[in-house]
């Protein structure tokens, strides 16, 4: 009786295990794409639509054909959209460096033929996107890594170099660092301040805004941010864009008295190093036990999940990492602290992060987003989902698992390591 | 000296075109890309009309900007996340004067609408893919305008096509002389030299042709 129990108990130990596996998809990019993945969504239909850093918008109706399915080049020529939105399969919303745009189909061969500006009042890093009740779509911009590019003679937005002060990232352009909204009618209105470079934007079910900042100057580990009009996050150089500017802030204390707390701190390192969009899973128990939770890719080949909770308005909680590469923590451990800069190098990363720089203190150079050669049909980027879910499901999560991963990686399956 | 080295880069370059870029064929063109481009504002464009013949469009001049013989090499801003600007390639005719472009304009926002002296205000809209041709939005004092690109017949020249609305008052162009190229305008007045007017709701052609270099 005693071993008839023990091989039930391990029949229903190797079952529980089989029910809680997790599964990596591949999904082969077509020949010709470059795979530097900058952004991912699916259309209300189901289509998939990839960005990329040099500036193509490729979408196919069958994600899971790969490589051999229906992929079209929809659009080409944008500077660095980092963030895509698809309201329909002709009908696409991406963030590039100098504007909100609207990439439209009108002749339905598949290809956009018109490049709608929404609003171009900035010029940055932009990040998102997505879209709130009202239809206004909210975005996020970065702080300049240099200054220096700007042309005074032909400046892209109201410069303000003569309020660049002290700051690592001087911010002389209008609403760099901020969290904005533009109305459907292309009307900015900035929303709050205090971001280094908050390249992950998502909405909770209720609606609310969320941001991930990156980790460095001023931004101590990175953060994932409950976004409320007005508030300031913590980088000082976005200030000067507030109506209430007057002047630099003199002391550290002054600067953390104006600073509202993140909801989630993630620890550097340990919980990657530059987090991306944040995404709530709603998909009601198909993806595990964590309804309501977040989950955030990250470029250190991490997916954390996030456990928030709502107290007296404000969101605290605790995050965990859901899933990591097999060199990932080794990877990050290695590079951290080698020059204040966290990137997956490592012994697997540096097949595909040629340029990376040694750990020896080398500055970081430019080109460290490289690619390394011309793309090949092997290249991929992995979506995630719950063993028994249909390969076809367009869930949020498959977003969250893709959404920075960059190039060639993924094992054809892993296990859940939370 | 000088010309010998203008003709030796000038013999050279083709090939080095051919080693660092995408040409494309020519249903792919004409095409755009928006990047950092010389002498310009942040994300200007970089317009490849034909195999032959590429310029910069750029909102913050107000329009077009440098346009030259070849076209563009955008691996200088793709390959680097802090980005150089994309380079012409092509033919470098007037290297001794000129550098790589043919028609080199100095003035910003040359159109103006109703008030010649006012500098308007200008909001960039976007632009379409046209049948061989690249059509540019944008508005000048609120009123909507349009600007057709598109090479000549020979491959060689641009012919822009404006299209001013009703109700913004006439239009006034800016035409600068150039070193290099030949700029005739059509659709209106010269009311005074190098300034030309059109009337409210009307069309004006603008075509811009390089000079035919002087043999060395």
């Amino acid at each position: 009786m005693p071993r008839f129990l023990s091989i039930l108990l391990a029949l229903f130990a190797v079952s529980l295990r089989a029910d809680n596996t997790y599964e990596i998809e591949e999904i082969p990019l077509p020949e010709g794409m470059v795979p530097e993945i900058s952004g991912v969504a699916f259309t209300p239909q189901g289509s998939l639509v990839v960005v990329n850093r040099p500036g193509e918008v490729w979408l196919t109706s069958d994600p899971a054909k790969g490589a051999k399915g229906p992929w079209q080049r929809f659009a080409f020529g944008l500077h660095e959209p980092l963030g895509v939105l698809a309201l329909s399969e002709n009908e696409i919303y991406v963030t590039q460096r100098p504007e909100l745009t609207r990439l439209l189909d009108n002749d339905g061969d598949g290809v956009a033929d018109r490049y709608e500006t929404v609003n171009d009042d900035w010029h940055e890093f932009t990040f998102g996107l997505r879209r709130d009740r009202e239809g206004n779509f909210l975005l996020s911009t970065g702080l300049p890594d240099v200054a220096g590019s700007i042309n005074p003679l032909h400046p892209r937005v109201p410069l303000s170099e003569e309020k660049v002060h002290r700051e690592a990232k001087p911010s002389p352009g209008l609403y760099e660092g901020w969290a904005l909204k533009v109305s459907p009618q292309g009307r900015l209105t900035p929303i709050a301040s205090g971001f280094r470079a908050a390249s992950g934007l998502g909405l909770s079910p209720e609606g609310e805004l969320f941001v991930t900042d990156q980790q460095g100057d001023y931004i101590a580990t990175s953060t994932l941010v409950y976004v409320q009009p007005g508030r300031f996050y913590g980088h000082p150089a976005s200030l000067k864009w507030r109506e209430d500017y007057a002047g630099p802030v003199e002391s550290l204390e002054t600067l953390a008295a104006m600073r509202s707390p993140e909801a989630v701190a993630l620890p550097h390192g340990a919980l990657g190093g530059s987090p991306g969009e944040p995404i709530w899973d709603t998909t009601g128990g198909k993806f595990g036990p964590f309804e309501g939770q977040v989950f955030i890719g990250d470029f250190t080949k991490l997916i954390s999940r996030v456990f928030l909770e709502k107290v007296a308005g404000e969101y605290q909680g605790a995050a965990f990492p859901f899933l990591r590469d097999a060199v990932g923590l080794e990877a990050i451990q290695a590079n951290s602290g080698a020059n204040s800069l966290t990137i997956p190098a490592g012994k697997d990363g540096l097949k595909h992060f040629r340029d990376v720089p040694p750990r020896s203190g080398t500055p970081l150079r430019p080109g460290n987003m490289r690619w390394p050669s011309r793309p090949t049909a092997a290249s991929t980027w992995g979506r995630r989902r719950a063993a028994g879910e249909r390969v076809t499901d367009s869930s949020a999560s498959c977003e969250a698992a893709g959404r920075r991963w960059k190039s060639k990686r993924c094992g054809s399956r892993r296990r859940d390591s939370a | 000296m000088k010309r010998y080295r203008t003709l030796l880069l000038a013999t050279l370059l083709p090939f080095v075109a051919a080693l660092s870029g995408d040409a494309g064929t020519e249903a792919d063109y004409p095409r755009v890309f928006r990047t950092f481009m010389p002498n310009s504002g942040p994300s200007a464009f970089a317009v490849e009309l034909v195999p032959s013949l590429a310029l910069c469009y750029d909102p913050l001049r107000g329009g077009v900007g440098e346009i030259w013989t070849g076209s563009v090499d955008l691996s200088p801003t793709l390959r680097a996340k802090i980005n150089g600007t994309a380079m012409p390639r092509g033919e470098i005719i007037y290297l001794a004067t000129l550098g790589h472009a043919f028609y080199v304009p100095t003035l910003v926002h040359p159109l103006r609408l109703g008030d010649p002296a006012a500098e308007p205000e200008y909001r960039f809209k976007g632009y379409r893919y046209e049948a061989g041709a690249i059509v540019f939005e944008f508005t000048l004092r609120g009123h909507p305008v349009s600007e057709t690109l598109r090479a000549d017949e020979e491959g060689r020249g641009l012919v822009r096509e404006l299209a001013f609305p009703e109700g913004g008052g006439p239009a006034f162009l800016r035409v600068e002389k150039q070193v290099a190229a030949e700029v005739h305008v059509e659709g209106g007045a010269e009311v005074e030299p190098g300034l030309w007017r059109f009337p409210e709701g009307g069309k004006a052609t603008v075509r811009i042709l390089p000079k035919t270099p002087a043999a060395p």
